[in-house]
């Protein structure tokens, strides 16, 4: 049904207080980052999309310092620097994004955001 | 040593004197801002000041460069709250609780395609990239263009990478309404529902006229759909213009033979040409499609043909019985008698092409870019360019048959 929005589910994941009103990006939160500050969000968009080219690769991320740019943000930032993927995990499309507070803090915060996904568990999708 | 004067310090120096004659609140506010923008002459721009007139109608909060949000696409894209040229739309949010409509305001993220192959993460390849990071200019929409290469995700999935983000569309329509590409997943930003730029409200139509060109004025109010292109009688004394839902404006001795407004449109029209005569005229739709009306005689067109990018600007061979289309890569398509002088189709662009014109002898034409760059091709002669930004809300300059003045067509922000 395309008449209506799908709220999917969201994870936010940061190493400051996140404010409980905050955008699925982080459009409103990243200013309130630290330099050493790290905030993670995992966007699902549904089993649908879990075929498409975009989500084509498989599986978590393994995040790299590499990786990281600073305009790959959402929201540009002096000296923040983010990451995003696009891929799917048991028929389920997801995007990882990262902000980092700051280059000099990135290889602290590489390990921090590896540790935290390798966490992650992503069910089946519900039938 | 001595010294020319450009091309817009003559156009700004033209347009104060002008002012000083017609000066009204909407006159001087909305013609100080488009000209002094859109020519970017810097010493004159004290004089012009287009801040001050944007700043009245307001952008919202974080409408600079450094607030890191992406620009309005209606602030760089003649008006019009579209994707331009060379972007899909990637990706969309909403915020809720936004003033502007009574439930929630959506924006859709225009990302710009890429040239070649993809690089590491869903983005072009380093050598892929079609545009650069850059801070709008010539509206209080002074937010990023390019900057972000972020994505978000609901549009265009079958597209496996994208270079940045150029623009936002806004709309209190769901993106998968009117773009079926967009899936309704739903992302939420609050922090970007008060954004705003004046484009987004309408537009008016201004002309300017310089040198012999007399003014015949412009229609007047909002328009339903912002001013696309135009052309001048053969007696100089009068103008069409033409919206991109296909409505047509005449002032002066133009005279009107009929118009797409208010049928349906495939793809927006996007540029007219008229007959020798002035008893007809032929308008374009970036399909390639092309309609006729008066006397003007179909030569064929592109429409339902595969086009690598839009078409964007067409000219009339001077006996009319043919004519060019131009795309915004610079690749051009003849029809009837119009012969093929050259192209910039599969030449590495620094912005869009936007428009053509073609010589007295039709043995050639200028091409124009978005910045305001001009291309030669044939017995065209290069005089000069202009600083035109993306930003001008000019549209489409018409010249006197006699050379010896021209109109530019513009989108204003409403009174």
């Amino acid at each position: 049904m395309r008449d209506r929005a799908r709220t999917l589910p969201v994870v936010h994941m940061a190493s400051f207080p996140l404010p409980e009103q905050r955008d699925d990006f982080g459009g409103n939160v990243t200013a309130a980052m630290r330099s050493r500050d790290v905030f993670v969000t995992l966007f699902e968009y549904g089993t649908e999309a879990a075929h498409q080219p975009l989500f084509a690769k498989e599986g978590l991320p393994h995040v790299t310092a590499a990786l990281f740019h600073a305009n790959r943000l959402q929201r540009r930032r002096a000296g923040q620097v983010g990451f995003q993927e696009f891929f799917r995990v048991n028929g389920r499309a997801f995007c990882l994004y990262v902000v980092a507070g700051s280059r000099a803090s990135l290889p602290r915060i590489v390990r921090e955001v590896n540790a935290a996904l390798a966490t992650v568990r992503v069910s089946e999708p519900s039938p | 040593v001595s010294r020319t004067t450009t091309l817009s310090e003559r156009v700004v120096a033209r347009t104060s004197g002008w002012l000083g004659r017609r000066i009204g609140r909407r006159g001087f506010l909305v013609r100080t801002a488009v000209v002094g923008s859109a020519l970017a002459a810097h010493p004159l721009r004290y004089l012009l000041r287009p801040g001050t007139a944007y700043a009245a109608i307001g952008c919202g909060p974080a409408a600079s460069c450094g607030s890191g949000w992406t620009v309005m696409c209606c602030s760089i894209n003649h008006g019009q709250n579209t994707c331009p040229p060379g972007t899909i739309a990637a990706g969309w949010w909403k915020a809720d609780g936004s003033p502007f409509c009574s439930g929630p305001r959506y924006y859709v993220d225009c990302n710009a395609t890429c040239s070649c192959g993809c690089g590491s993460s869903g983005i072009c390849a380093r050598e892929c990239q079609n545009c650069g990071c850059r801070c709008n200019t010539g509206s209080c929409d002074q937010r990023a263009v390019c900057c972000n290469q972020f994505r978000y995700g609901q549009c265009h999935q079958e597209v496996r990478c994208v270079g940045a983000v150029v623009c936002r569309v806004v709309s209190c329509t769901p993106p998968w309404h009117f773009d079926p590409s967009c899936a309704p997943v739903s992302a939420t930003s609050n922090a970007t529902a008060l954004h705003d730029a004046p484009c987004l409200h309408g537009s008016q139509a201004a002309v300017f006229a310089f040198g012999a060109a007399p003014d015949r004025g412009e229609p007047p109010g909002v328009l339903n759909a912002p001013i696309v292109g135009m052309d001048a009688t053969p007696t100089g004394r009068g103008y069409w213009l033409v919206a991109s839902d296909g409505g047509i404006f005449t002032l002066g001795d133009a005279k009107f033979f009929g118009s797409m407004g208010g049928k349906r449109l495939n793809r927006p029209v996007v540029d007219l040409a008229t007959t020798p005569d002035g008893r007809g005229y032929w308008l374009v739709a970036s399909d390639g499609g092309i309609f006729t009306f008066g006397n003007a005689k179909f030569y064929g067109s592109m429409g339902g043909k595969p086009l690598n990018k839009p078409i964007v600007g067409m000219a009339a061979t001077p006996d009319g019985r043919g004519y060019w289309l131009v795309a915004s890569d610079g690749g051009i398509f003849t029809f009837g008698n119009a012969k093929f002088r050259g192209s910039q189709g599969g030449r590495r662009l620094n912005a869009p092409i936007v428009g053509m014109a073609r010589t007295p002898t039709g043995n050639g034409y200028w091409l124009a870019g978005a910045d305001g760059g001009v291309f030669t091709h044939g017995d065209a002669r290069f005089f000069g360019s202009v600083g035109l930004g993306t930003t001008s809300g000019a549209v489409d300059v018409a010249s006197r048959p006699a050379g010896d003045g021209y109109w530019i067509a513009a989108n204003v922000p409403p009174d």
